[in-house]
């Protein structure tokens, strides 16, 4: 029984330790490092950049909003691809009717304003100030001219009239009483007429000067009520000035000629009284009157003179106003060239803000025509869109296609074994399409990147998209190549691993054998490498795992 | 009389700790984890000076090196079998040729036959390194070297099975050939059916040295074979690297197992043939 036991326990042992056969088989198997092998060729090496790069637009196109519509509908994506006809959006039809009656309205308020410009404008051509001085100075030397007359005439007078006293007193003198008092009867009766007759001329020249001064008054009145200009107000209030000072004049004057009579009248009468009261007495008054009367010629006299003077004062004053009304109408046409000036570029702002108008008008009714859709205009492709449905546009926002070719920038960095030349070839990758571009700028200013920007022909861009793009430089031809999976480095410099064919326990392995290299240039993906490796030399180039030198290996065709 | 008795059983107790020690240091070695094994036996490894530090139990158990040896070393295994086409035949090819000429020197003594079996004695006693490079000459001749049969060869015609047999054959009474005989048996029926089933405890005493000798070969490989998958597994451990000593004290402990079993199944048998043979291993 035991025995038996021993027996089955010595059947197990062998049935467990093939059981483990089979699986250290299995386990060897799926452990043992996989590896592909390759041989050094003789060939050009290849050094590439990679890395990633963005496409941009080569020609961008805006198609802007109009001002104050509703956006209805936005038809296109970004990324949309359109032609001249593709509708972007659609304004609302009831915002464009609303902004087409507004503008209307602001047209008709334009044109009314141009009209009313346009009377404000016109220059009303008034007589100058110079023009009226002129004219006060030719009737003040008329007057002056009448005033040395006068007074010539005057003086003339003056030694007639003495004369004549001189004369009248000595007849008047030689007359009896009787005589006397028939004369100053005869001279009292004329007298009286005299005053009769000045007081209807002055009443009648009173009357026609107050006229005037109400003339003048209602003309200031009128001027003010229509708010007229402030000049014409002026010169209308001179006016009423001078007239109301020719009535005081007037009143003044006729006021001494009436009392000059009235007192000649007493003195007829006192006369009168005294030739009946005594001769002699008659005598002494008709000498007192005859003194009187010589005084009185002589005010008269000096009257004319102080008119002369006067007259020629008031001339001299009008030669002294002259300068200052020329200046003062030199002040009024600038003033008036300015406003005229004023009034013409109003005018021109005025039927330019029509035209603008108009052209807006036009513009709706085109829009209004189109039924509010707003199209593209050419062909390219919608990178960006900053409408949205149900917004009131604020005549900022813009639809942006990109037209033409697309251009690609992408950066790299300086410190790598080539650097990007202009007028390469660049190869592309967006998802699974490949493309080439040609760089066209180089940019080396950044201190650790540089940057190039590519043109290309891919139909399929999009603004935006994040390509791959690999620059390729060929080098020389090397002897022994190698790819740089192939090549490793450690403390004791570059070595490869090649395979080494060894019998061992089971049968023939294959292992890895160091052998060290020296790396005569490097590429992105190879290398040029000088080392005791023979042409028929099998390489590692690459493994499933990570080995060392002495490990075991299988060789297979594909990882 | 007991007081002597109690001594001799605690001197047995200690030569049997003194055997046992050895195989529970390579189980306790076979389950310690790397780091332990270097720390404790770095001189024996040859990793350093520091002082051995035996301990019956591992610190921290662990089962890495079985894993290692039976599921990620199929060399191990290559030579397990290698060991198993080597011993196997062998053993087969001894029990072929060295039972009838046992039963030939046991049953028909002449003077030749004595000669001879003098001779088998010499050739039993004579070291193996004497052997060798005569026995490499042959198999070279034969184009054998290189091959499981450099090993096969030479052990199915050992002296030793035959030495131990012929002992077990001469041990038969003869009576029982006689009337085997009388019965009308022939010589070859005698030995089939007479000769081999009472001398089956040296038959089984020669197949178990012979076991043992084989499967812990350790010249004949290394002379003859030079093909690295054609070693035995006795070969295993000396091409163990130290970094790999956990697997070593695991790879022992499963060489050992076929020995013990093989010992178990024919323990009285081995005990009966020594005896009977005056062998002593």
């Amino acid at each position: 029984m035991r025995k038996k036991v021993y027996q089955q326990l010595l059947v197990l042992f062998f049935l467990t330790m093939l059981l483990f056969t089979i699986l250290s088989r299995i386990m060897d198997s799926v452990m043992i490092a996989k590896v592909l092998t390759g041989r050094t060729q003789r060939k050009h090496i290849n050094s590439t950049i990679d890395g990633s790069a963005a496409m941009e637009a080569g020609d961008i196109a805006l198609v802007t909003s109009e001002k104050g519509y509703r956006i209805e509908r936005v038809s296109v994506l970004k990324g949309s691809k359109t032609t001249p006809d593709t509708e972007l959006f659609r304004y609302q039809l009831e915002s464009i009717e609303d902004a087409k009656k507004n503008i209307q309205m602001e047209l008709e308020k334009l044109l009314l304003e141009l009209k009313t410009t346009q009377i404000s404008a016109q220059v009303i051509t008034s007589v100058s100030a110079e023009e009226i001085l002129n004219l006060e100075i030719y009737v003040a030397e008329k007057e002056l001219t009448l005033a040395q007359e006068k007074h010539n005439e005057g003086q003339v007078n003056y030694q007639e009239n003495i004369q004549l006293l001189a004369d009248a007193y000595q007849k008047k003198k030689d007359l009896t009483e009787d005589e006397l008092r028939h004369q100053n009867e005869t001279a009292y009766r004329n007298k009286e007429q005299s005053y009769t007759t000045a007081k209807a001329n002055r009443d009648k020249n009173v009357r026609d000067a107050k006229r005037n001064v109400e003339d003048a008054e209602k003309e200031r009145n009128r001027l003010e009520t229509e708010d007229a200009d402030a000049e014409e107000i002026l010169k209308a209030q001179k006016k009423l000035d001078r007239a109301q000072e020719d009535l005081d004049e007037l009143i003044d004057q006729w006021d001494d000629t009436l009392d000059s009579i009235e007192e000649q009248i007493l003195l007829d009468e006192e006369q009168a009284d005294y030739i009946g009261s005594g001769w002699t007495q008659s005598q002494i008054s008709l000498e007192e009157e005859y003194h009187l009367n010589l005084e009185k010629e002589k005010q008269t006299l000096l009257g004319k003179e102080d008119e002369l003077k006067k007259a020629y004062s008031n001339l001299q004053q009008l030669h002294q106003n002259m300068v200052l009304s020329q200046k003062k109408d030199a002040a009024v046409q600038a003033e008036n060239l300015k406003q005229k000036q004023m009034a013409e570029l109003s005018l021109k702002s005025i039927t330019l803000d029509i035209e603008k108008k108009q052209m807006e008008l036009a513009d709706i009714d085109c829009l209004l025509a189109q039924n509010g859709i707003v199209t593209a205009g050419v062909s390219g492709t919608v990178v960006e869109i900053k409408v949205e449905i149900g917004q009131i546009t604020t005549g900022n926002e813009t639809v942006q296609i990109a037209t033409g070719n697309f251009r690609i920038r992408g950066i790299f960095e300086k410190s790598g074994d080539i650097l990007i030349q202009k007028g390469n070839d660049v190869a592309f990758r967006a998802g699974s399409e490949d493309f080439n571009g040609m760089v066209d700028i180089v940019d080396l200013s950044h201190n650790e990147r540089g940057e190039f920007v590519a043109n290309t022909d891919f139909k399929d861009a999009v603004v935006g998209m994040s390509v791959h793009y690999r620059y390729t430089e060929k080098s020389d031809i090397y002897d022994k190549v190698l790819p740089l999976s192939a090549i490793h480095k450690d403390i004791k410099g570059y070595y490869c691993l090649t395979v080494q064919e060894d019998h061992g326990i089971l049968g023939t392995e294959f292992t890895a054998a160091r052998v060290n290299l020296e790396v005569i240039f490097s590429g992105t993906e190879a290398a040029a490498v000088e080392g005791n490796l023979g042409d028929e030399t099998r390489i590692i180039l690459e493994t499933d795992t990570i080995i060392q030198e002495g490990d075991r290996i299988r060789l297979v065709n594909k990882l | 009389m007991k007081r002597s008795g109690i001594l001799r059983s605690g001197i047995q107790f200690l030569l049997c700790c003194m055997i046992w020690i050895p195989i529970t240091l390579l189980a306790a070695a076979s389950f310690m984890p790397e780091d332990e094994l270097i720390y404790r036996y770095s001189e024996a490894l040859g990793l350093g000076k520091d002082t051995i530090r035996f301990s019956l139990l591992p610190s921290y158990p662990t089962i890495q090196s079985y894993k290692e040896l039976l599921l990620y070393s199929p060399g191990f295994f290559v030579m397990f079998w290698n060991s198993c086409i080597q011993v196997f035949p062998t053993l087969a090819g001894q029990l072929m040729i060295a039972a009838p000429a046992s039963w030939s020197f046991a049953r028909y003594p002449t003077k030749a036959k004595r000669v001879l079996f003098s001779l088998y004695i010499v050739l039993m006693i004579l070291p193996f390194q004497v052997m060798m490079v005569s026995n490499y000459l042959v198999l070279g001749t034969l184009n054998l070297l290189d091959s499981h049969l450099s090993l096969i060869l030479p052990g199915i015609w050992s002296t030793l099975p035959v030495f131990i047999m012929a002992k077990f054959f001469e041990g038969i009474p003869q009576t029982f050939i006689e009337a085997a005989h009388l019965d009308g048996a022939n010589e070859f029926y005698v030995f089939f059916h007479i000769a081999l089933p009472l001398g089956k405890p040296g038959i089984i005493t020669a197949f178990m040295l012979g076991f043992f000798e084989a499967w812990n070969a350790l010249e004949q490989p290394i002379a003859y074979l030079q093909n690295r998958s054609l070693w035995p597994l006795s070969l295993y451990l000396p091409d163990i690297t130290a970094d790999k000593a956990s697997v070593a004290f695991a790879a022992s402990v499963v060489l050992l197992f076929p020995s013990v079993l093989v010992f178990l199944n024919g323990q009285d048998f081995l005990e009966q043939g020594i005896s009977s043979s005056g062998i002593k291993g």
